[in-house]
């Protein structure tokens, strides 16, 4: 194998590494597209100008790659924050919000019950029952905020779409 | 489900990297690499687009409805199956629009306060 060639397949290995660091919504998707891309420009610039062509591709690659990390993790804290904000409108819309909060809170003084009496920080004895509910209860909640999760839409336009906000 | 917003003008202004892949894609279906190569021939090499902020442009793009994944391929003989193409969809054109006569209205303004000349006055 030609030491050109070696140093594009290198090169394409070191680069799936670095994609790692990238947020895995994008790299399930794209991943392979966008090591297909960096072989590509790796050999375009490789027939132009040969070794130093491939330096200069690494160089762009790494300001490329700190550039658009910033903008992609920015952009996944803001789809998070964006999917409660929009879980907690829908639950004041359907009127949910107080039963909800109501269980949570029952839930939450039931774990704090079972973890303090197994860590012997309270001094009240749980019976099987209360132990029982109290797990059911704190199964429940988890059950709940990860259908929510999942369930609510994120925002239909990406932020970054647009050159400023609001 | 992600949907469109109501208005192509909800959209703008739009950043450089995505109204130019969507001058990119306003003639023909093109794949990742030629969407790069276009926007840096375009642009004389001033806006030159990585596998990140392509691709992630790409995917906010596709969310937003702008674009969407092409079926149509190449002849068999210039194809590479690896290859994934992109076009406008139709509400991807229409904010292209608007965004261009955003553009064009903001230097026809500039230009009717002298600050750009036409190129050929130049010399």
């Amino acid at each position: 194998m030609p030491s050109a060639d070696r140093a594009i397949e290198i090169s394409e290995r070191v680069f799936r590494r670095l994609l790692r660091a990238y947020p895995p919504s994008l790299r399930a998707e794209y991943e392979e597209p966008m090591v297909q891309l960096f072989g590509d420009l790796c050999r375009d610039a490789r027939n132009r100008r040969g070794g130093v062509g491939l330096i200069a591709v690494w160089a762009f690659i790494l300001r490329d790659t700190a550039g658009s990390l910033i903008l992609e993790y920015a952009n996944d804290g803001r789809s998070v924050m964006d999917k409660f904000r929009r879980a907690f409108a829908l639950k004041i819309r359907q009127g949910t919000l107080a039963p909800n909060l109501a269980q949570g809170l029952l839930s939450s003084a039931a774990v704090f019950v079972l973890v303090g009496s197994v860590l012997k920080l309270t001094s009240l004895p749980l019976t099987e029952g209360q132990l029982l509910i109290g797990l059911l209860c704190a199964c429940a909640v988890s059950i709940q905020l990860t259908i929510l999760g999942i369930l609510v839409t994120p925002r239909p336009v990406a932020p970054s779409i647009r050159r400023f906000e609001g | 489900m992600s949907r469109s917003p109501k208005a192509p003008d909800d959209l703008l202004p739009l950043t450089p990297a995505v109204f130019h892949i969507l001058l990119a894609l306003a003639d023909r279906d093109r794949h990742g690499y030629a969407i790069m190569t276009e926007v840096e021939s375009a642009t004389g090499g001033r806006l030159r687009m990585g596998p990140g902020t392509l691709y992630g442009s790409i995917k906010r793009m596709i969310a937003a409805k702008l674009i969407e994944e092409s079926d149509v391929r190449p002849a068999e003989d210039q194809d590479d199956e690896r290859r994934r193409y992109y076009r406008l969809t139709p509400f991807g054109r229409k904010v292209a629009a608007a965004e261009s006569r955003r553009v064009a209205d903001l230097a026809a303004v500039a230009r009717s306060k002298g600050l750009t000349r036409p190129a050929f006055g130049k010399g």
